[in-house]
């Protein structure tokens, strides 16, 4: 057999066939119902995959991974330029932030990039957008655009509150339109040789093309999760000082940064740094999806802003981390008490890049759609909704999962939408009883 | 004539959970082509008669019949019922406590909401026998 027909891949995963044990796990904790088995084994994802990473988590085998590519990918010809997201220095407890940078250079990079000035920026331009656009009941709640899986999930199951989705570019965007053309006068090299690496957590951003929230797609080359680099890091980071965080505790002699930026990968990180106190943050996929159903319930709307965060705790709780969630969680702690909580920027430098649009987007938040192929199913009619009411009804299935759907409702829709057969069910003549019933139902 | 029927039980003092049931309402409607503007008002019709039903009511139902030409929201509950309707009707009304003002309710506009977005609107209720509404929110055609 080739590799093309072992492994599939979906916009951001990648299913190995080989490891596969048929548990359906992946099927079932799909929030958009993506995923289907059909036909032993033929996994099939459908146009409805958001980059959420579930699949991922609750993998027994490993069978469902991301399509990183790895550090392999790594072309040695060009300058590449690593941006380092705050996650990542809570994967390394009690090593300092600055060592963390200077490991990922060890394992490569030509250069690393920290993020965090771009971060505070954005929650500035936030804090303003939000208090000179208050009384706009259309769009508030706003909603924040840094998760890249809520906007997927907003667009698949929320679409008309796409218009809540605050503006403003994310800060990994802002800073990759400016990092290109500095770093090649600076290292003087061409801007054309410099690829643009972006380490994350998050399983949504590993295929750079599928990155396109906004303007990122024209900056970013390559992406790699955390987890990919991890035990090389660590130990390039372990041969560099050996020292611990005690040694350097002089309160905030490190002016690079601020315990502000460290909290960013925590749930309610994002708000900490933003002067409004009607802000909300929620994490995790069960209660963001809650809180969006509220929002489009029209509830909500003594709230200014949401933070919404897919991964449980927020980005430390990624599926492509490296440590566990609590672990990191407690070492931002530390990290936030040894930095303190100030800010490095001035309001009057910040406040001229906004009132000269710098951070506006360019891309209406309503043609995000397109952006990202993420698809709707066709509506249904009356009479469909009641033949698959019908279908559950002789079904009566405890949503076993033989068929590869992830419940009997969901295989219903599939029949009534000529996307699955009768077969694949393991209730028996289940084609002739549903003949039966359509009979009776017509002499009635 | 066809129609696609579905109940949900409500509960009384659990508000964390009332409000699913029109969620679950809204979704429903959501994956057929129905209007989004008469989705929002079924949604929040049930949502407020869902709240009423747990801070008030009892223990109930929200029922919903969806039709070639209309979608019907019926919510019962077994609760104390409404001594005086006309007054409970009126915007700004309320008997709520000084608790579930707290948590964001009795702003006494419950009922006047749902009498504004439904297309035609039915209470039945007396002291000791529950309360009854029926909304009826018109398609024209839609589905």
């Amino acid at each position: 057999m080739t590799e093309r027909e072992e492994n599939i891949y979906s916009s951001y995963f990648l299913y190995k066939k080989d490891l596969c044990e048929n548990c359906s796990e992946c099927i079932k904790a799909c929030p958009t119902h993506a995923i289907r088995i059909r036909r032993k084994k033929n996994l099939r994802f459908l146009d409805k995959c958001i980059g959420c990473g579930e699949c991922i988590r609750v993998c027994p085998t490993g069978a469902m991974t991301t399509a990183s590519k790895g550090i392999e990918d790594l072309n040695k010809d060009k300058f590449n330029i690593a941006i380092v997201s705050p996650v990542i220095y809570s994967q390394f407890p009690d090593i300092m932030a600055t060592d963390v940078l200077a490991g990922v250079e060890k394992i490569g990079f030509d250069l690393s990039v920290d993020l965090t000035h771009f971060l505070e920026l954005f929650q500035f331009a936030t804090e303003e957008y939000i208090k000179r656009n208050k009384s706009n009941d259309e769009q508030t709640p706003y909603i924040s655009p840094i998760c890249p899986i809520v906007i997927r999930l907003i667009t698949h199951k929320f679409p008309n509150l796409l218009k809540n989705v605050l503006p403003l570019e994310r800060p990994v965007a802002l800073f990759s339109a400016e990092i290109k053309e500095n770093i090649s006068k600076e290292y003087k090299v061409a801007e054309e040789d410099i690829e643009l690496w972006h380490i994350t957590p998050c399983p949504a951003k590993i295929i750079s093309k599928k990155t396109q929230f906004l303007n990122e797609k024209k900056y970013i080359n390559k992406s790699i999760g955390v987890n990919d680099i991890y035990v090389e890091l660590f130990h390039e980071i372990s041969k560099i000082k050996k020292k611990n965080l005690d040694l350097y505790c002089s309160g905030k002699s490190n002016v690079l940064f601020s315990g502000r930026s460290f909290e960013w990968g925590l749930s309610g990180g994002e708000i900490a740094g933003i002067n409004n106190d009607k802000s909300i943050a929620v994490s995790g996929l069960k209660d963001t999806i809650a809180y969006l159903e509220k929002i489009d319930l029209g509830l909500l709307k003594h709230i200014d802003y949401l933070e919404l965060r897919i991964c449980p705790e927020g980005c430390i709780g990624g599926a492509l981390t490296a440590i566990d969630k609590y672990i990191a969680k407690s070492a931002i702690r530390r990290l936030v008490n040894i930095y303190g909580k100030g800010r490095r920027l001035s309001k009057e430098k910040i406040m001229k890049l906004y009132d000269d649009g710098y951070f506006f987007t360019t891309v209406d938040t309503s043609e995000i759609k397109d952006i990202y192929g993420v698809k709707q199913n066709e509506p249904l009619s009356l009479d469909q909704l009641m033949e698959i009411d019908e279908l559950v009804g002789i079904i009566k299935g405890r949503n076993c999962g033989v068929c590869g759907a992830p419940d009997c409702k969901t295989f219903a829709e599939d029949i009534v939408r000529g996307k699955a057969e009768f077969e694949d069910c393991l209730v028996p003549n289940l084609k002739q009883k549903v003949d039966k019933k359509k009979a009776e139902n017509k002499t009635e | 004539m066809a129609s696609f029927s579905k109940c949900y039980a409500i509960k009384k003092n659990d508000f964390i959970k009332a409000g699913d049931a029109s969620i679950k309402i809204k979704n429903l409607l959501k994956s057929t082509d129905i209007d989004p503007a008469i989705i929002r008002r079924v949604a929040v019709c049930g949502y407020e008669g869902e709240i009423n039903v747990a801070m008030h009511g009892g223990n109930g139902k929200i029922c919903i019949d969806i039709g070639e030409n209309q979608i019907t929201i019926k919510i019962d509950d077994d609760g104390p019922g409404i001594e005086d309707i006309d007054l409970a009707m009126k915007k700004g009304f309320s008997t709520a406590t000084d608790k579930w003002r707290e948590m964001g309710f009795g702003a006494g506009m419950g009922l006047p909401n749902m009498f504004k977005n439904a297309d035609k609107f039915n209470i039945e209720s007396e002291k000791g026998n529950g309360t009854h509404i029926t909304m009826e929110f018109s398609l024209k055609g839609n589905i």
